[in-house]
């Protein structure tokens, strides 16, 4: 009996293997490319969205005024030439070429549809808050023109949104009948999304009239893998070409010549952000427990242990990027003793009890524990409180905390995250005169990049001898694909330049 | 026969009320703020709540309940508040692979659970009945995901046989529904077991034997007919663990069913599509346990009556 059974389950699994479609080794020239991403994009009205896996998509279908480069210059994409007639007027001249993948023509009114639906409060564009100009208006069908109140030299790296149409895209962000357009994207750019099966894949296909001339590849299918290893057996078993390797595995791919691997600095910021203005207490208000918070922990040995790859820093100017001057920073160096001392002269002899909010991400559960033991060792109680991201974010938004742990993204100018920290406004709610003058002024300089950076470096200076945050580390980001595929990838540009990669004969 | 189907269909009723007020309190008591979600982290408190006025959060609870019921016998669930995606038929659209998924998984704990159940009745305290008792422990007590990651690394990154994600041919379905199915196996060894060894006792398997019998022919035809019922039942019940299970199940295969689609869908705080997928859950298992009511009617005269 149990013979029949053991032959039944035999022939069922033959039949299982006879069922599989025969895969016919390709002799031709590649056109196609499958990446793995790591989560879907939440939406691709570009209006809408800041998630890094929504741009991932949108580079390939929309295009914008302008973007940044490697070197974080500007170059012009749907603009043709740039006039700036003094200094605070900006005006574009359009390539008059481009069309909407529906084959309606692209036009100033697109661009001013954008930018207003950006600017304006009620619409909700989580973009409003990092993109400065006062007025948007269109001169004539290929030129527009923008204004800002003050001079501002962060206006023109504001100018990178991704454009979207008029005719199609909704005027509100939520109307009665939600529309298609947030998952039915139209753009100009070199692929149309054809298919986008949620949490499965996307499909992006040639687009032929491309103003640039048609891409390389024909299609491009962009998958949703969420767990590492599975993602990263995928890549190595050329299931899929192009993937975020897991960060311990990124030494092992590099020794392999399948692969080429590119690790890129990021323009990210994690910090220990403090509350300078927690409701009923003075504890942070002291700049000397605040500067125990710095002195209490190695950011080195940390950084290293949970983010082998991360770069430690000492202010929120991302490494490396022009307006960064170590020479100006204080570093405060590992040194419980002194931060015991700060703490007996600010009054806390017998121990401090802080608490910190975060996100229950794995390597953050990990961080907590490891900080609150070199906390403790200082003197200072940490009580910390994990939970589900946007419970963190909402709690931390409404300035419900004394310490948080959460990243900043997307450093294009220095303003983007100096602005976050003047008159009180942002979410550590930090106030200092001297600070909020030196970031205002620098800001409008518009053609003087190193006097911007001299008041930049005063500015950092202050913070830092102020211990206005315990800053951490900038991120790093590793992409991985077949050593066949000809791509040249930086984190920057991503995959703006994809239509020009190809398959090597 | 009649009576007892209207019977049971209207026993429904009540519960499926009773899902949809769950369903809906659930999602409204935890925490987490789909307008911030939505919002971004830069966003200021006024674009929060013009974002939570326009996505209707700012009504009272029961009027959101009372819109989404309405809604809900028109057919229309809404729309994603994540993407504006009509809710049900992007739900819908994924529920065939886990239907397939699921099936497959039941396939494979029926092929492995009997035949080592009915072996080890037979072979009781040899052993043989001891190895497929502990192994029915070990399958019971791995933790699926376990099982999945192991199947990856065995048959996708060594032996580069079966692929890793994704899903479109048979091939694709081999480690996921194995890695489902699996620790149900030892359940169903256990359940045949003990229903068979309950059933060995029983008179009218003396009587086969007394015919004259063969034991094959009595323990195939008239006792397996009879102790398997028990295991069609708990096939029904564990349609509700296997759709659970198919959340981590689809997650670490990336395989694009609805159960990974729900849980990103969690993590996004977009209610109305784990509304919607609560509610096809809960209704596919309602559904499923009348069906499975009904056929052991069929199968057991004896029930109709109660």
């Amino acid at each position: 009996m149990s013979k029949k059974l053991l032959v039944l389950m035999m022939a069922s699994f033959l039949l299982l293997g006879l069922l599989v479609p025969v895969t016919v080794m390709a002799e031709e020239t590649r056109d196609d490319l499958i990446i793995a991403g790591t989560q879907d994009p939440d939406n691709l009205d570009p209006r809408l969205t800041t998630s890094e896996y929504s741009r991932e998509v949108m580079e390939l279908v929309y295009n914008s005024l302008v973007y940044l480069n490697e070197d974080l210059e500007i170059e012009y994409d749907l603009a043709e030439d740039l006039e700036t007639p003094d200094d605070t007027t900006y005006i574009f001249h359009l390539r008059d070429d481009v069309t909407w993948h529906d084959g309606e023509p692209f036009t100033a009114e697109d661009v001013v549809f954008t930018y207003e639906a950006i600017a304006d409060e009620e619409f909700g564009s989580p973009h409003r808050d990092r993109t400065w100009f006062d007025t948007v208006e269109a001169l004539d069908d290929y030129t527009v023109k923008f204004t800002t109140e003050e001079p501002n030299a962060a206006t023109l790296t504001g100018l990178r949104r991704f454009i979207a149409p008029a005719h199609l895209a909704p005027e509100e962000s939520y109307e009665e009948e939600p529309g298609t357009f947030a998952y039915e994207p139209v753009g100009t750019g070199p692929y149309t999304l054809e298919e986008w099966v949620p949490d499965d894949y996307i499909r992006l296909e040639r687009n032929e009239d491309y103003f640039e001339g048609p891409a390389n590849l024909e299609t491009i299918i962009r998958r949703v893998i969420p767990e590492d290893e599975t993602r990263y057996t995928e890549l190595l078993a050329g299931e899929v070409d192009m993937a975020e390797p897991p960060e311990r595995e990124i030494d092992a791919l590099d020794q392999n010549d399948d692969f080429t691997v590119e690790s890129s600095e990021t323009l990210n910021y994690f910090p220990v952000a403090i509350n300078h203005d927690y409701d009923g207490h003075d504890k942070l208000d002291d700049v000397r427990v605040r500067q125990a918070l710095n002195y209490a922990i190695d950011k080195e040995t940390i950084v290293n242990h949970i983010w082998p790859t991360a770069t430690v820093m000492h202010s929120p100017i991302v490494p490396d990027t022009w307006a960064h001057d170590p020479e100006a920073i204080y570093q405060y160096e590992y040194n419980p003793e002194k931060a015991e001392e700060l703490l007996a002269e600010a009054g806390y002899e017998d121990g401090i009890t802080l608490s910190l909010v975060m996100s229950d991400a794995t390597d953050n559960v990990e961080f907590g524990e490891i900080i609150r033991h070199y906390y403790e060792e200082a003197g200072i109680n940490l009580e910390v409180n994990t939970m589900e991201f946007s419970s963190a974010l909402s709690q931390i938004l409404d300035g419900d905390f004394q310490l948080y742990f959460m990243g900043s993204t997307g450093m294009y100018d220095p303003h983007d995250f100096m602005n976050r920290f003047t008159h009180g406004e942002g979410t550590t709610a930090y106030d200092n005169e001297e600070f909020n003058e030196l970031v205002d002024e620098a800001v409008t300089i518009v053609d003087d990049q190193d006097k911007r950076a001299e008041l930049y470096s005063e500015a950092q200076k202050i913070m830092t001898e102020d211990a206005y945050n315990v800053p951490l580390y900038n991120s790093q980001v590793t992409m991985a694909w077949n050593a066949d595929f000809d791509f040249n990838y930086n984190y920057i540009e991503r995959y703006r330049n994809l239509p020009e990669a190809s398959w090597s004969e | 026969m009649h009576i007892y189907i209207i019977k049971r269909v209207l026993q429904t009723i009540p519960v499926i009320i009773f899902v949809t007020i769950i369903t809906f309190m659930l999602i409204h008591i935890a925490p987490g703020d789909p307008a911030l979600m939505r919002a971004g982290q830069d966003a200021s408190q006024e674009q929060i709540e013009t974002i939570r006025e326009s996505m209707g959060l700012n009504l009272p609870v029961h009027q959101q309940y009372y819109q989404w019921m309405e809604g809900l016998f028109r057919g229309d669930l809404g729309f994603s508040l994540q993407d504006g995606r009509p809710v049900f038929p992007t739900l819908i659209r994924r529920m065939p692979a886990t239907l397939l998924l699921v099936f497959f998984s039941f396939l494979v704990s029926i092929i492995i659970g009997v035949p080592i159940g009915v072996l080890s009745a037979v072979k009781r305290n040899s052993v043989v009945d001891s190895i497929s008792r502990i192994l029915a422990l070990l399958g019971l007590s791995m933790p699926n995901f376990w099982m999945a990651l192991m199947l990856i690394l065995v048959f996708s990154f060594h032996f580069q046989l079966l692929p890793a994600s994704g899903s479109g041919s048979l091939l694709h379905l081999i480690m996921p529904s194995i890695a489902l199915g699996l620790p149900s196996a030892g359940l169903i060894t256990r359940l045949t077991r003990s229903s068979i060894l309950e059933v060995l006792n029983e008179d009218y398997i003396r009587t086969a034997y007394s015919k004259g019998l063969k034991k094959q022919i009595v323990i195939y035809k008239h006792a397996l007919k009879n102790a398997l019922l028990p295991v069609v039942t708990i096939i029904g019940l564990q349609i509700g663990y296997r759709l659970g299970g198919s959340v981590v199940i689809e997650s670490v295969f990336a395989y694009p069913g609805i159960g990974r689609f729900a849980y990103r869908r969690m993590l996004a705080r977009d209610y109305p599509m784990i509304m919607g997928n609560l509610l096809i859950f809960s209704f596919t298992f309602i559904f499923i346990n009348l069906l499975t009511d009904i056929l052991y009617g069929f199968l057991n005269p004896r029930i109709r009556f109660d």
